[in-house]
């Protein structure tokens, strides 16, 4: 049972007959795998409630992991990539694996919590593939709620998740702090595209799938 | 109390105990980010949120908010808002209300989050000093609140001990008491109480440096608008309709 919430959808754009540049939906940037980035500062929890006081994160520094993630497994979708580790544009939108290759493999966002940490871990990965292949997050519809999903470390550790649900979210409004925002604990959201137009050969959504750390 | 909210001088003194005179901050290596949901005080049913991307010693403060009172007396309401430091680091319970008026103001509310720190103005002038500039304010029910400033030292350190606090404030009177729709504002006597009091309050976390949007993550592809199934996934995969001309990646339902 694939829960959507909050399905909302784009005006179509005015429809184009050429071949469209790869602009706003993949662009063709070379992927700048980068050296494993340090991990971020784990975040403590939100506190708007009154007279709550601001509570430490719980995890000790011999359980934190630090390792930056390099693999990604999903055994129910058949899944198994590499993880590139990648930053923002300077536009501060996230910057994506490379869309000219076929089967890129997806990426870690690593200005996001090290997968284990407290805090929403931000890994994307392309619905599709420039030869008309699937990318390899192409099956991301398919995980329903208890699905495990595992990560690989680089010094070998791996932490397994959960996931809890899926949905999809029109770019124009794209809910920032329910997908970012801080996390009481470890959690991991998985983004591709969705909502493709034919007529523009655009993807107007993203799709969001939401996974808790395992207990 | 049956002034508008309009353009006021505001006599420096009105703020108080609330004003600090602050200090530029010293260098804060590396970038951090801060955000908070911002929960509702006295009544309020609004929502907003906020996030501050500080690298070295600027910062970059977005808040968002939605359903604040609208208007006062015909005019759009002003809401002040600021980043509070200095004391706990917490947004007051409704025991905090001393004098039974149903209503925690702003000064009853200052021994959880403080005094002000930064204004954060829809323009001009960040510090303390410009804390009940109306004309800096934010305008009506919803609004974003857009700033880059250098921090004073006592942001930089409320943000990085996790004791900085948002509050936006403006009440609708309406949802107050009779007792505190007929009570003077404590920082502003000659405005009413609900002008001043806050509204929306939360403590800044650290979090992530929050992307801009979602990600571009589809591979744009030749556009055919009469070619209702353009996009070919293969592995079973195929596009569905919906709706509106949209399409969604789905597995075929037969192999």
């Amino acid at each position: 049972m694939r829960q959507f919430n909050g399905y909302r959808w784009c005006l179509s754009a005015p429809a184009v007959a050429a071949l469209i540049a790869l602009t706003a939906c993949g662009a063709p940037d070379t992927p700048t795998a980068e050296p494993a980035a340090p991990s971020t500062t784990a975040s403590a929890p939100a506190s708007a409630s009154p007279q709550q006081p601001l509570q430490t994160p719980t995890t000790t520094a011999a359980t934190t992991p630090t390792s930056p993630p390099v693999s990604l497994s999903i055994a129910a979708i058949d899944l198994k990539t590499d993880l590139l580790s990648l930053g923002l544009r300077e536009n501060r939108s996230l910057d994506v694996p490379s869309a000219t290759e076929n089967n890129a493999p997806a990426s870690w966002y690593n200005g996001s919590p090290v997968p284990g940490t407290v805090g929403p871990s931000v890994m994307l990965g392309h619905v599709n593939s420039p030869n008309g292949t699937p990318g390899v997050f192409a099956r991301l519809r398919d995980l329903a709620p208890g699905d495990p999903v595992t990560v690989t470390s680089q010094d070998g550790k791996t932490v397994t998740f959960t996931v809890e649900r899926g949905a999809a979210y029109s770019k124009t409004d794209f809910p920032t702090f329910e997908v970012y925002g801080n996390t009481p604990g470890p959690e991991l959201r998985l983004i591709t595209c969705d909502g493709y137009d034919p007529a523009t050969g655009l993807f107007d959504d993203n799709y969001v799938i939401y996974a808790k750390i395992r207990p | 109390m049956n002034k508008a909210l309009r353009l006021l001088a505001v006599p420096t003194l009105a703020l108080g105990a609330l004003a600090l005179s602050t200090a530029p901050a010293m260098a804060h290596d590396g970038d951090h980010s801060y955000q908070s949901t911002l929960g509702q005080l006295n009544g309020s049913t609004a929502t907003g949120t906020v996030t501050v991307d500080v690298t070295g010693n600027t910062a970059h403060a977005v808040l968002k908010v939605s359903g604040l009172p609208a208007t006062f007396k015909d005019a759009p309401y002003p809401h002040v808002q600021h980043i509070h430091v200095g004391a706990q680091g917490v947004c007051p319970a409704p025991s905090a209300d001393k004098d039974g008026d149903g209503v925690v103001s702003t000064t009853e509310g200052a021994p959880f989050y403080g005094a002000i720190g930064t204004t954060l103005s829809v323009s001009g002038d960040t510090s303390p000093a410009a804390g009940l500039d109306l004309k800096l304010a934010g305008q009506g029910a919803s609004y974003t609140v857009d700033r880059m400033f250098e921090l004073n030292a006592e942001t930089a350190a409320a943000l990085h001990d996790g004791k900085a606090v948002v509050v936006v404030h403006g009440l609708d009177p309406a949802t107050l008491s009779p007792a505190a729709q007929a009570a003077p504002s404590d920082l502003v006597p000659s405005l009413p109480l609900a002008a001043t009091s806050p509204a929306l309050c939360g403590t800044l976390t650290a979090g992530m440096a929050m992307p801009s949007g979602g990600a571009d993550t589809g591979v744009a592809t030749e556009a055919d608008g009469t070619n209702t199934a353009g996009l070919a996934l293969g592995g079973g995969l195929a596009l569905v309709a919906l709706a509106g001309g949209a399409y969604v990646v789905r597995r075929r339902a037969t192999a």
